[in-house]
């Protein structure tokens, strides 16, 4: 009997425990979920720079590699580096 | 003399100088010049305004000025100007605004397009002292629901003279949201409300201005606001308390306040499938219907599950012990098609209101289904959807866009607290169409435009039944503070067959190439890159504006 009751009683401790890390991984993914938000966010703005460089591309071939070229020869503060 | 087709209405107090003679030159630089520019002086104690009247009046023949005895505030003002107008058509022009050259051009050629047009609204932007232009509001097509939650239209609005006089003017009791009223008003009795998408308004960024100080420089006007909207729900029928958005002042909600709970059937098509949940392992229908019983304050509700035959039988059990005497199971022996599901429910159902919602879902308020009922009473609305929320908060769904003949659901995925362009996701507004995972619908109109086509038995139904609703001469609406949850494709597969794009396009071309409740100059719900570049090269042109070149809007009513 005395066996039986303890079986119980642990049961009941791991039942909670397990109620106590669910709620934290609940938690934990609503967390999460707020920097998982905000990268769509800037994904679907980076979306829409990607097709500016697709469209300025199209039209000047060169203008990417003009670019890069000039940042390069940026000095480093104004680079941001 | 003869009436010209435009009065343009400017009460003026204590205006600065500068930003006078750029308002007044806005106007007398129309490219459109038919028309009459009224001032009315509500007793400026700026001994200079004077000057600058008497100046204005010599300048040109069109200009009419006007001086009150005594301050009577902007209402009294306006409707002196009221007094003084003659043009067909009203224009609401603030004392230190501008307007963009073509501003009158426009308006009277989308007139001339739609001759019943009673109201026309036009998109604006920001401007500050300097000139310099911010903060583009690029709005959708007439949304009567959106204009109950915000006062979107704003600049430029133009009235059909005859109605506002037959409205009677501004009215003293909304000071500091006059307009804002006026629109509610002029709009439930216009044959055409147009909506010219093009950037004509430049409204002043000042700190005395509820563009530059919002609710700091006018606080009483958020309040006139919320009478606003509230005399116009109860002119209207729609059974709503308004309430003040506690962070944003520009924002309002409608909180239902039913005089009577129309029965509802929620038809839930189930095939008694599992998934995790909250690190759980749950029966969805359980799980749905459990959180139904559990939350709802709604009293005359039914739910008709409408089960595969494949269905565990100690699913069923288990919803009869959930639901009891509100459940009723509907048998579907045949192949899946969700469509014909829908219909099978629909036709068993007893409710007034049909709610078709998925068995995937969980309720979160207890008010939810006194809020779609709110909406799906109002005659002129035929379905009501909400904002629907993946598991872990972020945003599901937050109504249709459709985009070259095929929908879209903008937002997908971002967070739960997303405002969206111009607060889109927190205000209630019209859209084209919601997902049928959660969609309300009156029980006639249901029946009267076929249920569910049945052609499409996985994707699009929902789409295709709100374009439906739309071509019967009823609006889809959306409503934000209307939450559930979705635990996103637990009920079907996700994926679109060609066919069934093409399905849709050969139905509704050329009703959703352009969707009405976006706006030309937005792509994917936020401004184009391409109109934020024309803002820039509009300030180094200055005087030379230029705007993105958008089709005219169509005619709306």
């Amino acid at each position: 009997m005395a066996e039986a009751s303890n079986l119980q009683e642990e049961l009941a401790r791991q039942e909670k425990e397990i109620l106590r890390l669910r709620s934290l991984l609940i938690a934990k993914d609503a967390e999460m979920a707020e920097v998982k938000g905000r990268l769509a966010e800037l994904e679907h703005y980076g979306q829409r720079l990607l097709v500016l460089r697709a469209r300025i591309v199209a039209r000047v071939p060169f203008a990417m590699g003009l670019a890069r070229a000039i940042y390069r020869l940026l000095p480093r503060r104004l680079r941001g580096a | 003399m003869s009436v010209p087709r435009f009065s343009v209405l400017t009460p003026v107090y204590n205006t600065p100088a500068d930003v006078f003679w750029a308002m007044v030159s806005s106007v007398t630089s129309q490219t459109f010049p038919d028309w009459e520019l009224c001032l009315v002086d509500d007793r400026s104690p700026d001994p200079e305004v004077a000057g600058l009247l008497a100046e204005a009046e010599r300048l040109d023949p069109r200009i009419r000025v006007a001086h009150r005895a005594e301050n009577g505030g902007i209402v009294a003002a306006s409707n002196d100007a009221l007094a003084m107008a003659r043009g067909e058509f009203l224009a609401l022009l603030d004392h230190d605004d501008e307007l963009h050259p073509d501003a009158l051009a426009h308006v009277h050629e989308a007139l001339l397009a739609d001759p019943e047009g009673d109201y026309v609204y036009t998109d604006e932007d920001k401007i500050d002292r300097a000139g310099h232009h911010s903060g583009p509001f690029f709005k959708p097509d007439w949304s009567p629901e959106r204009m109950r939650t915000q006062m979107y239209t704003c600049h430029l609005s133009v009235f059909r003279r005859s109605l506002v006089e037959e409205v009677g003017g501004f009215d003293p009791e909304f000071e500091g949201s006059q307009d804002w009223d006026l629109v509610l008003r002029v709009t439930e009795r216009a044959r055409s409300v147009l909506h010219v998408p093009r950037v004509l308004y430049h409204w002043r960024m000042l700190e005395t201005s509820t563009a530059g100080g919002g609710e700091v420089a006018k606080p009483w006007a958020y309040e006139a606001g919320k009478r606003a909207v509230q005399a116009h729900c109860d002119r209207t029928g729609v059974q709503a308390r308004v309430e003040r958005d506690p962070v944003d002042s520009g924002v309002y909600h409608l909180e239902p306040e039913l005089r009577e709970q129309p029965p509802v059937s929620i038809v839930m098509p189930t095939a008694g499938g599992r998934r995790e949940v909250w690190y759980e392992d749950v029966v969805l229908v359980s799980h749905c219907v459990r959180s139904i019983v559990e939350r709802s304050a709604y009293e005359d509700y039914e739910i008709v599950c409408v089960y595969d035959s494949s269905t565990p039988g100690e699913v069923l059990e288990e919803l009869d012990g959930i639901a009891g005497e509100r459940l009723r199971l509907v048998e579907y022996d045949r192949p899946f098609n969700f469509s014909e599901k829908i219909n099978v429910g629909a036709a068993a159902a007893r409710g007034e209101h049909l709610l078709l919602l998925n068995d995937d879902m969980e309720v979160i308020a207890p008010d939810w289904l006194e809020r779609m009922v709110m909406y799906s009473s109002v005659p002129e609305i035929g379905a009501v959807g909400g904002r629907l929320l993946l598991q872990d908060g972020r945003l599901q769904h937050v109504g249709v866009r459709m985009e070259n003949g095929l929908p879209g659901h903008p937002f997908h995925g971002f967070r739960g607290d997303y405002a969206g362009y111009a607060n889109g996701v927190l205000v209630a507004r019209n859209c084209l169409a919601v997902t049928g995972a959660c969609l309300m619908s009156r029980r006639s109109l249901f029946e009267e435009v076929g249920g569910f086509a049945e052609e499409l038995p996985v994707n699009y139904n929902d789409v295709d039944y709100c374009l439906k609703v739309r071509r019967a001469g009823r609006r889809t609406v959306y409503d934000p503070d209307l939450a559930l949850y979705h635990f996103e494709s637990s009920s079907r597969s996700s994926e679109v067959e060609e066919w069934e794009k093409e399905l849709l396009r050969q139905k509704w071309l050329p009703l959703t190439a352009v969707d009405p409740y976006s706006n030309p100059n937005l792509r994917g719900e936020v401004p184009q890159l391409s109109s934020a570049f024309q803002w820039a090269k509009r300030r180094r042109l200055s005087g030379q504006r230029k705007y993105a070149r958008v089709p005219s809007s169509g005619r709306h009513r």
